[in-house]
């Protein structure tokens, strides 16, 4: 525009404005197009198109690829040929053609007419319909509505007519379509038979021609969709998310769902085999897609998305925004990741963003939100949550602060209402002052002498809040402090009769009655210093599962015998809600327990720490005064010194006593000891803890770090950032207050009544994360998705699994065997249920830890023995195909081990089983040659004997370790579920009955909590239910690949695996072989096998039904209600005497069933008796045909069979007629019924052992109907 | 050296300082306009800044507030509103220069009324439009949204900050109770604002820049917004931080920082500290002082000043007696602001009248 002269402005210079700035905005448009193109999101989706391809060509170089395209090539080929041979009759089919498409114009015109005809007919219908409305009863509209009717009738029959002539044609083209179809029928075959052949190839194209397009027009069309500018239409590269609509975020009283789309870089997680090493995120797999993200998972990706787990910003497109967070190692430490990550992508923290993602090492807290009532079940799948969970209770963090929904209640320390009976004030001041110095493995903090009342530092003034007073030092204050509450503890605790102990007790006999009764299950009496180098003794152990109770070194410096006789006989009676159950020892054994303890001829329960000595805090009046006018702030200063100077009648604490006890009371309150212990008067305060309900949900502005920030980084050179960053790490400061609680208060002043109060566990850094994990894992309920909840029977599980934990089970039952991981020759990988059996000689108890354990105990052998160990037996637990049957052996070099894990449960089983072979051994002649002679049993007799706890000689020592332990040791509990009827267990639980005598450990009356006898029997009867798919397919695997044994079975129906002993390999159907012959995959085969539920659910029954075909004959997964005894029943009695009566090879006359099985048991196994109590008549001692047998010994004895028909399983007992060691590895029990041919027919003429199986069962399930008297 | 200018600017900038010295600044800037208004002068100021905000880049604290993407465009708004200001008041000094000589303001005659739509208008906002969309385009790239989490009632964030250009309104809550600081004081701003050409009948100045013809308008605006509205959104921006307590530029925002602050009502010096009794129980006798202040504030005040006042803007005529009343109300409420907030700095001033039962607080 030019220059007018009369405006403001010169124009030719707006004119360059106008130029230059419209140059600006090309440029910044440009620029934003570019930058959108090069998003970093869109640069990974490049990169990991480019590893997909390469994966993709990978794969069509595979053996199953390259076959299909020859397949297809080959069948190309017959295709060209057809349609060559086609090519001869192409006039043929052309004019065929020509036909059609005659006959498809008619078609149409034909249709068109029909659809015009019906519409029209309509039309008239609609017309007349309504004239009739109107004028339906108007006789002058009579002729008018005829005629419409008339006229519609025409035009029905205009209609129909059409109609058929559209049919007509119709079917005219179909017959000449039929006629086409067979012209070229050879072609469509091979075409559809190409198609097939090709089905998996084609997936792998067409994914690869997304990838990189093959036609010119793809490809055109593929590089147009991502093009800078034009990339919003319809591009290849786009944002992935998933919306959850059920797990929202809290926003402003309403909900916003959740959005995740950490899938658009991390592309790979949801699919399988992305899991190379050299692979990077974003490329790679989620770990456990069984478990996490994949459809069939518990965790599917659509169900759950990404952040309710990971935390971080789901919606961000940008490694910073997500805000992801680098693992660190501590609070003191930053990570190997955030250097790497500060270098590729500029990490740094997000602030506004309240919750980042956790870091690696913390992902597992989020487990926390959803498994709040089934946190046992997830301790495998999540180890370290479930570990700080565990911590969490054991320590009694619960029992100060809150959680609402934390199962347990139940205060953590022993109760104090009657300590004065139980401890000197002595032994507790100095107890209070340092609890580990008596006790170094005690789980009761260290509540003084800490950091913030240092002992040499100044705590106050003596005067209060004046300047010239005297200095009162920590030292001095932590002292009065211990002695006020001590004072008042001891004051406050109530009268309790101990009583004398009515029998005097013999410590001799007393070493063996603790050593075999089950004290040793839960408390150990391990040393505290370095362990004995040369003590075998199993006793001085420390396995973890006796670490439950308190180590029992030192106790009887600190109670009494009347006390400590009392505590063992009942120890209930002392405190209401302790764990300790009673062991309902008679007066005799207690008091020889209370005797050897207090005596302590070995020198183990007088034994304390070196420095330790119960002493009387030594407490100053100045400083006691000083405390109360701190804690007696609103009484007032005048008030206070009236009463200190005796001028008050109701406060007279002029007097020392009365001082001490108001300084006690007031430090008890304050130190929050009620919250563990039982305080008298103190029931209802509440808890001195934050509530950590919702900790994981505080933002981090809630957190003091006092000046621990500042020393961090101070200590470590950090800059302002780094320690603004850290004084945001949420994780951090939890880390630090778990390990140095009063940290905190470092570099403040603080009075006394303020300063922080957190007692001081001595975590170790592996215990504070796992407690960190559990407690960053408490958040706000955001999780709404009903079907988040655990199921019924998961509930019913956990709860089991807790008591089963709280009342330590574990520690004299195994409750699921151990596994050892080893390789074969070939390169097979191997992980058996098994444990291992022996090294070299049979006297060693078998191994019950690591592999770590198991390399220790094989050097210290070899160095004992001088003797390399060649080879170790595995003790098969379960039946594993292509290796060996339940209860058989395996063998294996040393070196092949892999990996050992523990059995579960079952420790105490060596301190029993050692002392049946060897007695108590004690140090005899530690220079020996032989490490044998090193030793002596303390009740060594003669060669060979030793006498025992009942003054019986036994004569075990040459008797193999695991005929003892599955004698005299408490029985292992695997798969007891499918055992036990569940009444039956829960009775037995609450009041436990004498099922083998021989036993002298004894099953405990447990203080259980109201339902949790019930939760146990629960549990092992799910868990036996849910394990039980997987022993079948194992078995069922195991038994098609053994050759079938002639013996036994009726016609068509497969016995259980007939060989049991020492199979090393080679038996069983490979998978392969099973998959062919039940059209299962060997995968879905393998999962079954695993147990993996999704599998299970959807494939066994086809399993079930195969096997079934087969005749293999295992009995069902055992009820998970409570079950009646069949054949108790009244019909099933007289049905089964009819059955056997009509058969007419019973016996000449009818008898009822349970005879002839008693029959068949006492006439014709004859020795049942030999072995089983009967109601209470010792083995042998019944009367059996051919008058008595001699009485066997003990070790010999087996359970009393008066209470089969109650307690056990009819299937279970079923199984186990058939296979004893496969049912319960470990048994003794001999397989009667498994003779070919069958055994007893002079007792049960043309009898199977099924027959006579069935009767046995009928007798035992009807004991008392057939009294003994009757039985021969 | 730099930590001793990073303390004294810590300490400079503490509220009260802060507040008085730019009251006083503002006054010697406009009086000694005659130097001030030298290109020298701004052009020094620019690279003092410059070189002191290159200084200060280094500093952790200072970096951190600096460059929060929130706070982008009050650092824009710090050179522009200085620039422009001095701007302003250059040519208005010019323009006074010129008319004392006789000459016509740069702006050309101020009889002329009229320049062209197009293109001086038009043409000119339509550059502009572009630029801008260009430079915010070029914005939106290198500095991305400081997006936050979802929002919730129960999770505020510390501090909880107003939008920039509220942030002057967010500081009078500080001092007054939120029915004043945040309905009553707005309402009058803009109240006020669209009182003006009612209220301001001077023709002077329209067209063209000028100070001497205008001085008590454009010192009043100066004080107004660049003092109250402009320096306290900086305020607010970068000296206010966790629980609204205030920090230096160079100070750590420690979240556990505490202000020694006890606030006393005028009722409470007059009686307990005062007469040395206790506050009487009837609300009315309580706060009998502080209604007396408040009376004479809004009553006295005005009637005091009418005369000279009316004399002075126009011409002792009483018709325009409503047009002073309804300015001087404005201006009493205005001034009620700096009055309180030194009482509250100076003395620990609550409340001139503090009625809680009733919720009003004054």
């Amino acid at each position: 525009m030019a220059d007018r002269g009369d405006t403001h402005y010169h124009v030719p210079t707006l004119n360059n404005w106008f130029l230059v700035s419209s140059l600006l905005l090309l440029i910044t448009v440009v620029w934003m197009v570019v930058e959108d193109w090069n998003a970093p999101w869109k640069r990974y989706q490049r990169e990991f198109q480019s590893i997909e391809l390469e994966r993709i060509n990978t794969m069509l170089q595979t053996e199953a690829l390259v076959a299909a395209a020859d397949e297809e090539g080959s069948i190309q080929v017959e295709v060209e040929a057809a349609r060559g041979a086609l090519l001869a009759r192409a006039e043929e089919i052309a004019t065929a053609e020509e036909e059609m498409r005659q006959l498809k114009g008619e078609q149409f015109v034909n249709t068109e007419g029909a659809k015009g005809a019906k519409m029209f007919y309509n039309w008239e219908r609609f017309l007349l319909d309504h004239d009739v409305s109107v004028h339906g009863d108007d006789p002058a509209y009579e002729d008018e509505l005829a005629a419409a009717e008339t006229s519609v009738a025409a035009f029905e029959l205009e209609m129909n007519k059409a109609a058929g002539a559209k049919e007509t044609t119709d079917l005219e083209v179909i017959a000449q379509q039929a006629r086409l179809d067979e012209l070229t029928a050879e072609v469509d075959v091979l075409e559809k038979a190409m198609k097939a052949s090709a089905k998996d190839l084609d997936i792998v194209r067409k994914r690869k021609d997304d990838i990189e397009p093959g036609a010119l027009d793809k490809q055109i069309a593929h590089v147009l969709r991502d093009f800078p500018g034009i990339d919003f239409i319809g591009p290849n590269l786009k944002i992935r998310k998933v919306v959850l609509d059920n797990l929202t975020f809290e926003l402003n009283f309403t909900k916003k769902t959740r959005i995740d789309m950490c899938q658009t870089c991390h592309l790979a997680s949801e699919l399988p085999g992305y899991d190379e090493p050299e692979l990077e995120e974003p490329y790679r797999s989620h770990p456990r897609l069984d478990l996490y993200l994949s459809a069939k998972s518990p965790h599917p990706l659509t169900d759950v998305g990404c952040s309710i787990c990971h935390r971080g910003a789901g919606e961000a497109l940008d490694f910073i925004r997500a805000d992801h967070r680098p693992n660190s190692d501590g609070p003191a430490s930053w990570g190997k990741d955030r250097a790497e990550w500060q270098e590729d992508h500029h990490w740094h923290k997000q602030h506004h963003w309240d919750y980042p993602m956790l870091a690696k090492d913390f992902t597992e807290a989020s487990c926390v939100q959803c498994h709040k009532s089934s946190m046992e079940l997830i301790a495998e799948d999540a180890p370290k949550v479930t570990e700080g969970y565990r911590l969490f209770e054991r320590y009694g963090c619960y029992a100060c602060h809150k959680v609402d929904w934390f199962p347990n209640k139940r205060k953590p320390g022993p109760s104090l209402k009657n300590v004065a009976a139980k401890l000197e004030a002595d032994f507790m001041q100095s107890w209070i002052s340092g609890p580990k110095k008596f006790r170094p493995t005690t789980w009761m903090p260290q509540i003084f002498h800490l950091e913030n009342y240092a002992a040499d530092e100044v705590v106050v003034k003596s005067e209060y809040g004046g300047k010239d007073g005297r200095d009162i030092m920590g030292q001095e204050w932590n002292d009065s402090a211990v002695a006020a509450i001590s004072a008042f503890i001891m004051e406050s605790s109530g009268e309790f009769d101990l009583g004398p102990i009515p029998v005097a007790g013999d410590s001799e006999r007393g070493r063996e009655v603790f050593r075999v009764s089950g004290c040793l299950a839960c408390h150990n009496v391990a040393p505290y210093g370095e362990p004995h180098p040369l003590n075998r003794d199993p006793a001085l152990e420390r396995t973890g599962e006796n670490e439950h109770g308190p180590n029992l070194r030192g106790v009887a410096t600190k109670v009494t015998a009347e006390w400590l006789y009392s505590w063992i006989k009942d120890p209930q009676k002392y405190w209401g809600e302790t764990r300790m159950p009673n062991l309902r020892l008679t007066d005799q054994d207690a008091a020889d327990i209370t005797s050897y303890m207090m005596e302590d001829p070995d020198g183990i329960f007088t034994e304390v720490p070196e420095g330790w000595e119960p002493a009387a805090s030594p407490y100053d009046v100045e400083t006691l005064r000083e405390q109360a006018r701190w804690f007696f702030t609103r009484v007032g200063r005048v008030a206070l010194e009236a009463r200190f100077n005796g001028e008050d009648p109701d406060f007279p604490w002029d007097d020392e006593g009365a001082l001490l006890l108001a300084v006690g009371e007031k430090y008890v309150r304050h130190q929050g000891c009620y919250s563990c212990h039982d305080v008298s008067g103190m029931e209802n305060e509440m808890p001195i803890g934050v509530e950590l309900s919702n900790w994981g949900s505080k933002t981090v502005d809630k957190l003091e770090w006092g000046s621990m920030a500042d020393v961090f980084a101070k200590r470590h050179g950090w800059s302002q950032d780094d320690r603004d960053e850290f004084s945001h790490y949420r994780e951090g400061w939890l880390e630090q207050k778990l390990g140095e609680p009063r940290s905190y208060d470092r570099d403040k002043l603080k009075n006394p009544t303020e300063k922080l109060r957190m007692p001081w566990f001595e975590f170790e850094p592996e215990q504070i994360r796992s407690i960190a994990t559990f407690v960053i894992g408490l958040v706000d309920d955001e999780v709404q998705l009903a079907k988040m909840v655990p199921t019924h029977e998961q509930a019913a599980m956990d709860t089991g699994m807790r008591a089963v934990r709280q009342h330590n089970c574990a520690a004299c039952h195994t409750i699921a065997p151990g596994t050892v991981s080893f390789e074969d020759e070939e390169g097979n990988h191997f992980t058996l249920p098994s444990e291992i059996q022996l090294i070299g000689d049979s006297s060693i108890p078998p191994i019950h830890g690591t592999l770590e354990d198991l390399q220790a105990d094989i050097r210290e052998y070899e160095e004992e023995f001088d003797e390399e160990v060649e080879e170790i037996t595995l003790r098969l637990w379960d039946t594993v195909p292509g290796v060996g049957a339940a209860f058989s052996n395996a063998y294996s070099s040393p070196d092949a081990i892999t990996n050992v894990t523990p059995p579960e449960g079952g420790d105490f089983v060596r301190t029993v089983a050692s002392y049946y072979k060897e007695g108590i051994l004690t140090l005899d002649d530690p220079e020996a040659d032989d490490p044998f002679d090193r030793y002596l049993p303390w009740n060594f007799g003669e060669e060979g004997e030793v006498e025992d706890v009942d003054r019986e000689l036994r004569l075990y020592i040459e008797e193999p370790y695991e005929k003892l332990r599955w004698t005299f040791a408490p029985p292992v509990l695997v798969n007891e579920g499918s055992k036990l009827q569940r009444d039956w267990f829960y009775n037995f639980l609450l009041e436990p009955v004498e099922l083998r005598p021989q036993m002298r450990v004894r099953m405990p009356t447990f203080n259980f909590e109201p339902g949790q006898a019930a939760a146990i029997a629960d549990y092992f009867a799910v868990r036996s239910a849910k394990e039980w798919p997987a022993r079948y397919a194992r078995n069922l695997r195991f038994s098609l690949g053994t050759e079938r044994s002639d013996s036994g079975p009726a016609e068509g129906v497969l016995d259980w695996p007939a060989l049991v002993h020492d199979i090393t390999g080679g038996t069983g159907l490979s998978l392969a072989e099973m998959s062919s012959a039940t059209a299962i995959s060997e995968e879905d085969l393998a999962a079954i096998e695993a147990g993996y539920q999704p599998v299970i659910e959807a494939k066994f029954s086809d399993l079930k039904d195969y096997g079934d075909a087969q005749g293999f004959r295992m009995s069902g997964a055992p009820s998970t209600s409570y079950e009646r005894v069949m054949r108790r029943s009244p019909s099933y009695l007289s049905d089964r005497g009819d059955a056997l009566s009509d058969r007419g090879d019973a016996l000449s006359d009818r008898v009822d069933a349970p005879r002839l099985g008693a029959r068949v048991a006492l006439e014709g196994v004859k020795v049942c008796f030999e072995c089983h109590w009967n109601n209470g008549v010792r083995p042998g001692a019944a009367p059996t045909e051919g008058g008595e047998t001699p009485v066997g010994l003990p070790i010999k004895w087996a359970p009393d069979l008066t209470h089969a028909r109650d307690r056990l399983r009819e299937e279970w007992t079923h199984d186990w007629f058939w296979k004893p060691p496969l049912t319960y590895p470990g048994t003794a029990m001999p397989e009667n019924f498994a003779n070919s041919p069958p055994q007893y027919q002079e007792v049960y003429p043309g009898s199977s052992n099924e027959d006579q199986i069935q009767a046995v069962l009928d007798w035992l399930y009807n004991f008392d109907k057939v009294p003994l008297s009757t039985q021969n | 050296m730099g930590d001793a200018i990073k303390h004294f600017v810590d300490w400079m900038t503490e509220p009260t300082r802060y507040f008085a010295l730019s009251i006083v600044a503002i006054f010697a800037f406009l009086k000694f306009r005659k130097y001030t208004t030298k290109i020298s002068v701004i052009v020094g100021f620019f690279i003092v800044g410059t070189a002191f905000f290159v200084f200060a880049w280094s500093d952790p604290n200072f970096n951190r507030i600096i460059t929060k993407p929130d706070n982008v465009p009050i650092i824009i708004l710090l050179f522009s509103v200085v620039f422009f200001s001095w701007l302003s008041l250059r040519r208005g000094y010019l323009n006074d220069e010129r008319m004392k000589a006789g000459m016509p303001p740069m702006e050309g005659d101020a009889g002329k009324q009229k320049v062209h739509v197009w293109p001086d208008l038009v043409y000119v906002e339509l550059i502009c439009m572009v630029l801008f969309t260009a430079f915010l385009i070029a914005w939106s790239i290198e500095i991305l949204a400081p997006i936050e989490q979802p929002a919730a009632t129960a999770r505020t964030p510390n501090p909880s900050k107003a939008p920039w250009y509220f942030l002057g309104l967010q500081e009078l809550l500080v001092y007054f109770d939120p029915w004043i600081a945040g309905v009553l004081l707005p309402s009058f701003i803009v109240v006020g604002l669209m009182a003006i050409p009612y209220v301001d009948r001077n023709p002077k100045g329209n067209g063209y820049y000028t100070f001497e013809q205008r001085a008590f308008s454009v010192s009043f605006f100066w004080v107004g917004f660049l003092a109250f509205w402009v320096s306290f959104v900086i305020l607010g921006t970068f000296l206010r931080g966790p629980n609204w307590s205030f920090f230096g530029p160079f100070e750590y925002w420690d979240l556990h920082k505490l202000a020694p602050m006890v606030n006393v009502d005028v009722s409470t010096y007059f009686w307990v500290k005062w007469l040395d009794m206790p506050r009487p129980d009837n609300i009315f006798l309580r706060e009998s002082p502080g209604i007396v202040a408040l009376g004479a504030w809004f009553l006295i005040i005005p009637k005091l000043l009418e005369r000279p006042l009316m004399a002075k803007l126009y011409g002792g005529d009483r018709a325009h007696l409503v047009r002073y009343h309804v300015m001087m109300h404005l201006l009493l409420w205005f001034g009620l602001v700096p009055v309180k907030m030194l009482l509250r700095w100076t003395v620990n001033l609550k409340y001139i009248v503090g009625i809680p039962e009733w919720f009003l607080n004054v």
